[in-house]
Parts: C-alpha cells; structure tokens; sequence
C-alpha cells in the first residue's frame, strides 16, 4: 500500500492503518531498535510502541515520508529506553560502538553542560546543523554516515552494501567526524 | 552514554528524511565484471613484475586465502580494484615523494620502512575492530597525534620510543615500529582485531595496497592514498 494511503488510514482513524504500517516497515522500524537495544524482545516493544506514537501523532500531522518517519520514532523511542535500562552496561551493541565514535565529534570547549537550552533543543539545533554539513558532502559519505549515525549499522554491514572494503569505511568515517567536529566547531556549538 | 553523546545520538534523528530513506534504499550494485582467467593472469603478471611478490606467494600461501580479500570472487567475478591491488610484505607503495614498505611483523610488532624524499605528510590511523579510533597520527585531530585510547599501543621510529604517536614529516629514512604488545598483554581488553589504516598526502590515484600480517593474524593494517576531497565550506 502507498503511504499516502496508509497516512489516510490513520486519518480516518481505521486501525488497518497499524497493520499495514507493520507490514511495510516492521521489518526496517526492528532493525533500527535491534541495533540500539541488542535485544529482541525490547526491539519489539519499542517497534509497538511506535506505532502507538504514530497513531497518537496522526493527525494532525501528515508525514510526507513515513518510512522515515516511523524509522525516527524507533530511533528515539529505542534511545529512551537504552537510556533507561537499569543495568545498562557497556557491551557489544552497535549503538554502542557508533556511541564511542560520536566522542570525537564533540567541540572543543565543550562542557558537558549544554549550550543553555533544553536537550530536545539542543538535539535540534545540533541536528539541522548535521544536516547542513552533510549537504555538502558527497552522497556515498552522506549515505555511509546514516547508516553508521542514524542506524547504527555495522562496519561490516556497510561495506558489504556499498562494495568497499572495511578499512575503507573506517577511513571515511573517520574523516567524516573530524570534519563534522570542525564543522560544529566552526557552527559555535558547544556541548 | 554521556550528555555529549546523547545529544549527538538523539541530534541524528534530525536528518532530513530524504537522506535518511536515500542511505538505506536498496543499492544496485556495481560490479566490474574480470572473467576469472584474466584476472588470474593479472595477479601472475604482479608476481612476474614484483619477484618479492611471487617470494611470498610461494612461502605462505595463507596471504592469498580468501577470507584475506584478494580472491573473493563471488560468481567469478572481482568486486571492486581494491581487492585486485592487493600486494604483500617487503613490496614498497610509492605516494607523493614517500615510500611505505612493511619489512616485518612480529606477535606484537609491525615494522615499516619509510622513505621520503619531500615533506609530503604520511598519516596513520589504528582502529579497533569496531571501527573506533585507537590512534592516530594526524595533526589537528585532537591537536596532535596522539594515542586516544590509553595503553593501545606504542611507536617508536629508528628505535626512539615516542611520546606521541605521530609520523615523521621531514625528507629521511625511518624505521617505524608499531607496537601491540599492551593489546596482547590484556590491557587494552578490546582486541581481537585491530587495523593500521596509513594514508600519504592527498595521493588522487586511488589505488589501495593491502598488507597481509601473516605472522600477526589478528592485525591487518592497509595503506592508501586519500582520496576523499574535502568539501566542506566553511560559512
């Protein structure tokens, strides 16, 4: 079903509008927790309430691309309860490791306290400044990025997608952070 | 997971919706298809041209296994240059003025030789098998070269320990070591695999020459030119 169908399902209030929400991007919304929480049963709670969110926020809003859409409210829902384990330890979980990474984006002359707004704020501001540096990249950077960033892909994972090898990736990944560092440095972002 | 990280993971959420769905769109592959036999003429004409080459293929046969990159070839085919590129030990790679050559390896050590004849910085990075950055040798990343994480490694260059872990910049000939033994001790838990990634000047040719560590199986280190153009404006 087009999305734009299913966005009129949950307009209409007709609850196909989860169904077929599950059926077009189940898969893609539990891969995104997978790689967060590392863990099935919380990857499938989180991808229900996902859809609960989404019934909650439609309408009024109308999603243009519901994939995305749906995929950022995984994201952040899977954050949310990352955060919120208890026993959260270190482990091998992908979001860890691309946590790890993200070090070495942080600005100089950052204090660990924020810039003064709140963090949802910050996130946003933050965001719409990742978004103007990697505007001006080239679109496989672009793309490597997301997949490591946004869904915290494995290495492995993504050099089998876009037919580079592993070091490969690594060096762009690496570069792509030091010049997003210089870039919200340059942006005066401090964290 | 620190208030900087949280901030930077939850900031992602904010990428434009057409990036987000373009990175993960199903990809059509690009395949340079190399029937099998030219391909493997290609590889003899290498050993032909580079006796070392031929040396070590005749002495360990494990540099050329599959699992090492060189000959993965699903369906017959190579799938990218890089992996057609791939040369051994003891055969120098020559960018912009500055020749690598790895001489050696040991259980704990990798040992290059590097000669330069201009001030052409050569960079190197170590990662982990995650993909986290260890060390790098690279000015202006965090200031300096510097080892990030602590009690990864050590470098000494014509058997100097050195307090940073940075290459040499100025015309000469050097010996560098790079040395894992904290990683082989256990202090440094992480380490199954671990990479040295070294990259000369701003090389455009786009070759990529892998080293295989026969003797340091769970080390894999690669050199090759940069070729990533910097597009970033600065507003």
């Amino acid at each position: 079903m087009e999305d734009n169908h299913i966005v009129d399902l949950y307009f209409q209030r007709d609850e196909r509008a989860i169904a077929e929400s599950e059926t077009k991007y189940g898969g893609y919304c539990t891969r995104i927790a997978l790689n967060i929480l590392d863990n099935v049963q919380d990857a499938e709670e989180c991808v229900n309430d996902t859809y609960l969110r989404a019934w909650e926020s439609i309408p009024p809003t109308r999603p243009t691309k519901l994939g995305a859409f749906l995929g950022k409210i995984t994201r952040n829902l899977s954050i949310d309860r990352f955060k919120a384990r208890k026993a959260a330890k270190r482990g091998d979980s992908l979001f860890f490791a691309s946590l790890d990474e993200l070090n070495e984006c942080i600005p100089a002359g950052s204090t660990g306290f924020g810039g003064g707004f709140d963090e949802e704020t910050e996130a946003r501001r933050i965001g719409e400044c990742i978004n103007r540096f990697l505007r001006k990249q080239s679109g496989e950077m672009q793309d490597v990025f997301i997949c490591r960033y946004f869904y915290s892909d494995s290495i492995g994972e993504i050099a089998r997608r876009f037919g580079l090898s592993e070091s490969k990736i690594k060096s762009m990944l690496y570069r792509a952070r030091q010049k997003l560092r210089k870039y919200l440095e340059s942006e005066g972002i401090r964290l | 997971m620190t208030y900087e990280q949280e901030i930077l993971a939850r900031a992602m959420s904010y990428i434009d919706d057409d990036m987000v769905l373009a990175a993960h769109a199903p990809r059509k592959k690009i395949r340079r298809v190399i029937p099998v036999v030219a391909a493997a003429c290609l590889i003899a004409a290498f050993a032909v041209a580079f006796p070392t080459l031929r040396e070590v293929i005749n002495t360990n046969s494990d540099i050329l296994a599959p699992e090492d990159g060189l000959l993965d070839n699903e369906n017959g085919v190579f799938d990218s240059k890089e992996e057609l590129t791939y040369i051994g030990q003891q055969l120098p790679v020559t960018m912009s003025g500055s020749t690598l050559t790895l001489l050696n390896t040991t259980e704990t050590t990798a040992t290059f030789r590097l000669e330069k004849t201009d001030d052409t910085p050569v960079y190197a990075m170590l990662y982990d098998r995650r993909g986290g950055v260890l060390a790098s040798t690279e000015p202006g990343y965090k200031d300096n070269g510097v080892v990030i994480r602590p009690n990864t490694v050590r470098l000494y260059i014509n058997g100097a320990d050195q307090p940073v872990f940075q290459f040499p910049t100025a015309p000469g000939s050097y010996e560098i070591t790079v040395d894992f033994t904290s990683i082989r001790n256990g202090t440094y838990p992480m380490r199954e695999c671990i990479g040295l990634y070294t990259y000369i000047g701003d090389e455009s040719d786009a070759v990529t020459n892998n080293f295989s560590l026969a003797v340091l199986p769970v080390i894999e280190t690669e050199t090759s030119a940069d070729t990533s153009a910097d597009t970033t404006q600065t507003p």
